[in-house]
């Protein structure tokens, strides 16, 4: 009797690995390259959140492949990684930061796979075909709604643009910028790019101090601004800040203090995340983990929900071929943190509205007002 | 001919081969040296540039696989810069070069396969590596490289030092060797070489040219032998026949015996001109050697008239002794004069002088001469071995080896001539102290009378000539001369004061059994006795005259070595108190004079004569000009004292005119005359007048001691006044000094005062005998002397004759 549950237990483990094999894999992937490991955590709490709060995780499991080196790179290893570990893969989801996107979406386009970025919003996200797609906002359509947004506001006035050379979401920003200007006469904007030490230079402090500009567009990561807040604080700097998308998916709180400290309004053209849509979401992760949400959740969580409505609508086999016909059968989701979340067919960003938001100490980003882009009309 | 093969030469291709491989050598060590460092800090830039890049990489290559080329090129061109590398850029793995340079890299180095595209950074630094920093960072570089310089510099200095002082002098004396051959009597010339080659090149130069000589002396020393052996065979049987010659008069016989010795002499000479010189330096008196070489050169001039040949020994220069080969010295002064004789163009002279330095430590020997001179840009190379200038065929070694020759001796050579008027060379010998029995003078006595003993009628007139010179031939009638020696031996047994006299005594006497030496040594004549020989050169001799004190005189000086009277070295100290001394009471009134000399206050004078000038017997005037006070007086008054004299002369007449009834007055011209005098117009000289003349020349003063010798006392009384005593200068007068100027004017002695006794003695020379003596009182009543004298010229004639009758008959 001593050797019959061991036994036993063989006998149940061989009976069930075929079919352990040939479960449907989603592969998670992210790296710090850009984004901390923290806020990456964030994004994988809300798909997994959605994954299992809709019962897909009976239809297909996921892998995750987290990398934390920081490295440049580190995303397309997530994403080999995964695909060599998973010859049954049906798609690569998360690699929420542009970076981590337009890397890991490449690899998928070389395996035929499925790609969703949690919050990539780089614009060349929607150029690279019918398997790409990302939750972030396309950011053709915050630079639209900025120049409209300063060409009415600061009409013929000098805006400085700051970017960050190093940062592949920043120089996005800035390209699409220089591409656009020409559109909107009466902008007027310099460009002037952080130090290695993520600083201004003198002159563009001594420029700042004599009044050469009238407002500051800043296409960096909050994380990256900390020093620039200290120097536009130091130099009792008061001009209005516009900063871009990331500011509202991303964690504020290196710069929180120096963002309180700042005289000048600090508004950001994005779309809004959280809303009456999100309330269900809010209460069900509350509930899981103990604590209201983060904002990178709210991507997760979306990009959890559309993959699991994607396997709920296969009825045969889950492959990724069959995988990918579902998701281009109706390319709109429902019940996502915005309500239903659309995307193109060919491939490219989820259609979202833009807001101007402004900043207040007690609740952060708060929208003030909803801005129409060109880009928006055009789609 | 034989070819050698050629060491210098080929030493020197070494050198220059030795250059040329260092210079390859040092070059490629310099340049591999440079290629390790580049190479080695080209991987160190490398390197940290990787390290750099790295931190780079991964975002580089992660915006290429995004396609973000612009982002990239942002990227890439700071760091381009700022790490100084000609390019970095991302490109395929696949494209890379397959083999990289130094200066390049790429990150990764390994393939993650990430993508089906890999993609690496690929860069490329610059060549961190230029000269400069080679140069100047490196030290090990700028060390070696400075050694390489040093190396190559020493290199260079050796070749050329190599090339000046041994390739350049050997090949001289190669070809001066080769050409030898051509011409066997040819002389090696100097070739200029410093250090060890100058001296080897010297010694073979001159073994070789010595050589040569003595091959050429060998050869006439052997013809030399030949002929003087057949002249001597010959001579032998002369000789022998000579010993009977009395039956021919005298002058015949010692002509033939002169021939036969001039012929014995020549063969003599020819065997010792043309003997190999093996003689050793030895103590040998120059003014003879001189002597030797003037006397053959005048032989050889015979019959030359148009070239002078003198001959001078300076005053104490004729004991000039020096350690010397007499043959060479011989040989190098005959070919000076030779070599003066040539320069001689046509009429001239050569002047030869023997004197001593002034710090008597040299020997000079002067030859001068009045020929054409040597220009002054040969002068330096006159005693260069082969220089030869103005003379056809010479060999240039007369000079050389007198400079040889000179050097050897431990002396110096110093030559001066002008163009056109001739040459002077000066030979320094070292000086040697003359021996104790060499005599550099002959003391006499001037009372003595002198006799010569010399089997050779020659050296009598020599000696004759010497005494004649003496003023007023002051030994004549008291010379006595013997040809005999057994003779004088004779007559000087009978002589019973020799101290009287002085003996000057041949050594070597023919057909005699004694000689000098024997005869001086056995009559105890050493104090007032010289031999005179010209063999006193001989050791025996030398040895003998050192034992027995006895000086000797070499008969060829005779005529070059002075007197010297006795007393004479006391005169000089006198005199220097006399000079010193201005008490004058002769001379205190005779400012008057001024007054006799125009004629004017005799009346004053014949007072003052009364008052003052009293001696007891007589008055005495003095007429005359004096020394001292008087002398400044003289020379204000009188431009030429000679004027003063006249006008002393005229006074004196004048006076004498003017006291001519007073008989007791005694009229001096000076100070000294006598009242017999005055009638008997014997008049006196007062000396004391010729003060006046006191700076006159010598010949001066004798032209006008003569003068009033002739006009005022031609029949030669001569009074001298003086102090009683001469002891000092306290008492010393002007007198004394008139007497030491008047002994002066006649050339015996000069500036010298002597005692009473001394002036008497003097004046004996002259012929002079005393007389009487005077003395009296001056105005001052100092005690004074009046020495009188007579001339005796006359009287002494008388004896001298009566002298050489009485030798003719001994």
């Amino acid at each position: 009797m001593k050797f019959q549950i061991p036994l036993f237990s063989l006998l149940v483990l061989l009976v069930h690995l075929p079919s352990l094999a040939s479960i449907p894999k989603i592969g998670y992937g992210s790296s710090n390259a850009v984004y901390p490991a923290r806020n990456q955590e964030f994004f994988y709490m809300g798909y997994d959140l959605a994954m299992k709060s809709t019962g897909a995780t009976k239809k297909a499991s996921t892998d995750t492949m987290q990398i934390t080196d920081a490295k440049a790179l580190g995303a397309v290893r997530s994403a080999n990684t995964l695909i060599a570990r998973n010859p049954n893969l049906l798609a690569l989801v998360g690699f929420p930061t542009s970076h981590e996107a337009l890397l890991a979406s490449k690899v998928a386009i070389n395996k035929d796979l499925f790609f969703l970025s949690a919050a990539g919003s780089h614009s060349s996200l929607a150029t690279l075909g019918p398997n790409i797609y990302t939750l972030g906002e396309a950011l053709q359509s915050s630079q639209h709604a900025l120049l409209r947004y300063v060409s009415e506001k600061f009409p013929e006035q000098k805006g400085l643009v700051i970017t960050n050379p190093k940062a592949t979401f920043s120089l996005n920003q800035e390209k699409l910028l220089r591409s656009y200007l020409s559109a909107y006469a009466k902008v007027d904007l310099e460009l002037t790019s952080l130090t290695d030490k993520k600083e201004l230079d003198k002159t563009t402090i001594k420029k700042l101090v004599d009044g050469a500009y009238n407002y500051i567009i800043l296409t960096t990561y909050a994380d990256d601004s900390t020093l620039v807040f200290k120097q536009l604080v130091a130099n009792n700097i008061n001009l209005n800040i516009y900063t871009n998308p990331s500011w509202i998916v991303g964690d504020i709180e290196f710069v929180r203090r120096l963002m309180i400290a700042y005289a000048g309004k600090i508004q950001c053209i994005s779309s809004v995340i959280k809303g009456p849509e999100s309330k269900e979401f809010e209460k069900l992760a509350t509930k899981t983990y103990g604590a209201e949400p983060a904002t990178e959740m709210y991507y997760g969580y979306d990009a959890g929900t559309i993959i699991s409505q994607v396997l709920q609508r296969i009825e045969g086999e889950i492959t990724p071929q069959s995988f990918k016909a579902a998701f281009l059968k109706n390319p709109c989701f429902e019940k996502t943190t915005s309500g239903t979340l659309c995307f193109p067919k060919k491939g490219g960003h989820a259609f979202r509205s833009t807001h101007l938001l402004s900043f207040n100490k007690i609740q952060g980003f708060v929208p003030t007002r909803k801005l129409n882009t060109r880009s928006e009309k055009s789609e | 001919m034989k070819k050698h093969t050629p060491v210098l030469k080929n030493m020197m291709l070494m050198q220059i081969g030795a250059l040329l491989v260092g210079f390859v050598l040092i070059g490629i060590i310099f340049f591999s040296l440079a290629q390790l460092n580049i190479k080695a800090l080209n991987e160190k830039n490398v390197r940290e540039v990787q390290q750099t890049v790295k931190q780079e990489e991964e975002r580089l290559r992660a915006w290429k696989f995004m396609g973000m080329d612009i982002a990239i090129a942002d990227a890439i061109n700071p760091m381009i810069e700022d790490l100084n590398l000609k390019f970095l850029k991302v490109v395929e793995r696949k494209s890379l070069p397959q083999s990289l340079k130094d200066t390049q890299f790429f990150l990764p180095e390994n393939s993650e396969n990430l993508f089906e595209e890999d993609f690496v950074v690929f860069g490329e630094i610059k060549p961190q590596m230029s000269i400069q920093t080679l140069f100047f960072n490196q030290s090990l570089i700028f060390v070696l490289l400075s050694f390489a310089v040093l190396f190559i510099l020493i290199l260079l200095f050796t070749s050329k030092y190599i090339k000046k002082n041994i390739y350049s002098p050997i090949l001289k004396l190669y070809n001066q060797l080769q050409d030898l051959a051509q011409d066997s009597s040819a002389y090696l010339s100097s070739i200029p070489a410093k250090g060890e080659i100058g001296e080897f090149l010297d010694n073979i130069t001159k073994v070789y040219n010595e050589s040569k000589i003595k091959e050429k002396n060998a050869v006439k020393f052997r013809i030399a032998r030949q002929v003087a052996h057949d002249i001597r065979s010959p001579l032998v049987a002369l000789d022998v026949a000579t010993q009977d010659l009395s039956a021919l008069p005298e002058d015949n016989r010692i002509l033939i015996t002169d021939a036969i010795k001039r012929i014995k002499d020549i063969a003599n000479n020819l065997l010792n001109e043309n003997k190999p010189n093996t003689e050793a330096p030895d103590f040998h008196l120059i003014s003879l050697e001189l002597d030797k070489i003037v006397s053959e050169k005048r032989l050889q001039l015979k019959g030359n008239s148009k070239i002078s040949l003198d001959y001078k020994i300076e005053e104490d220069s004729s004991d000039a002794f020096s350690f010397i080969e007499s043959n060479r010295l011989q040989r190098c002064i005959s070919n000076v004069i030779n070599n003066s004789i040539e320069a001689i163009e046509d009429t001239g002279s050569i002047n030869i002088t023997l004197f001593k330095s002034k710090d008597l430590k040299w020997n000079c020997i002067k030859i001068k001469d009045t020929g054409i001179g040597i220009p002054q840009s040969k002068l330096e190379q006159v005693f260069d071995s082969g220089f030869s200038y103005g003379k056809t065929g010479g060999h240039g070694l007369g000079l050389s080896y007198l400079k040889e020759s000179v050097k050897k001796l431990n002396g110096s050579l110093e030559i001066q001539s002008k163009l056109n008027e001739g040459t002077e060379i000066t030979v320094r010998l070292p000086a040697e102290k003359a021996p104790d029995w060499f005599a550099k003078k002959i003391q006499i006595d001037p009372n003595a009378n002198i006799v010569i003993v010399d089997d050779y009628k020659s050296i009598h007139d020599i000696w004759a000539k010497k005494f004649e010179a003496l003023n007023d031939n002051f030994f004549a009638g008291r010379i006595l001369r013997f040809e005999k020696l057994s003779e004088f031996v004779g007559w000087l047994q009978s002589v019973s004061n020799k101290e009287d006299f002085l003996f000057l005594i041949d050594y070597h006497f023919v057909h005699e059994r004694r000689n000098g030496i024997d005869v001086i040594e056995e009559f105890a004549l050493q104090d007032n006795a010289y031999l005179v020989t010209s063999q006193f050169e001989r050791p025996l001799i030398r040895n003998r005259l050192k034992q027995s004190g006895i000086k000797t005189i070499p008969k060829q000086l005779v005529k070059y070595i002075p007197f010297h009277f006795k007393g004479e070295e006391n005169f000089s100290e006198i005199n220097q108190a006399f000079y010193n001394s201005s008490n004058s009471e002769w001379l205190i009134d005779l400012s008057v004079l001024k007054g006799i000399q125009n004629g004017e206050d005799l009346d004053n004078l014949r007072s003052f004569l009364d008052a003052n000038l009293v001696t007891g017997k007589e008055r005495v005037l003095e007429i005359g000009f004096g020394g001292g006070r008087v002398l400044k007086w003289v020379k204000d008054n009188y431009p030429n004292p000679i004027d003063g004299i006249d006008i002393a002369k005229t006074n004196y007449l004048r006076c004498k005119e003017l006291f001519k009834d007073q008989d007791q007055v005694k009229l001096l011209l000076g100070n000294v005359c006598s009242e017999e005098s005055f009638k008997s117009n014997d008049y006196h000289l007062a000396i004391w007048a010729w003060s006046g003349i006191y700076e006159l020349s010598y010949n001066e003063k004798k032209l006008a001691a003569m003068n009033l010798v002739d006009t005022i006392a031609p029949n030669g009384h001569i009074i001298i006044d003086l102090p009683n005593e001469l002891k000092g200068g306290e008492k010393l007068s002007f007198s004394a000094n008139n007497i030491v100027e008047q002994i002066s004017a006649f050339g015996v002695v000069k500036n010298q005062v002597m005692k009473k006794e001394d002036v008497i003695s003097l004046f004996n020379r002259y012929g002079f005998y005393h007389v009487d003596t005077l003395d009296y009182f001056t105005s001052k009543n100092i005690h004074r002397t009046q020495i009188i004298l007579k001339n005796m010229k006359e009287q002494n004639a008388t004896n001298q004759q009566k002298i050489n009758h009485t030798i003719s008959h001994c």
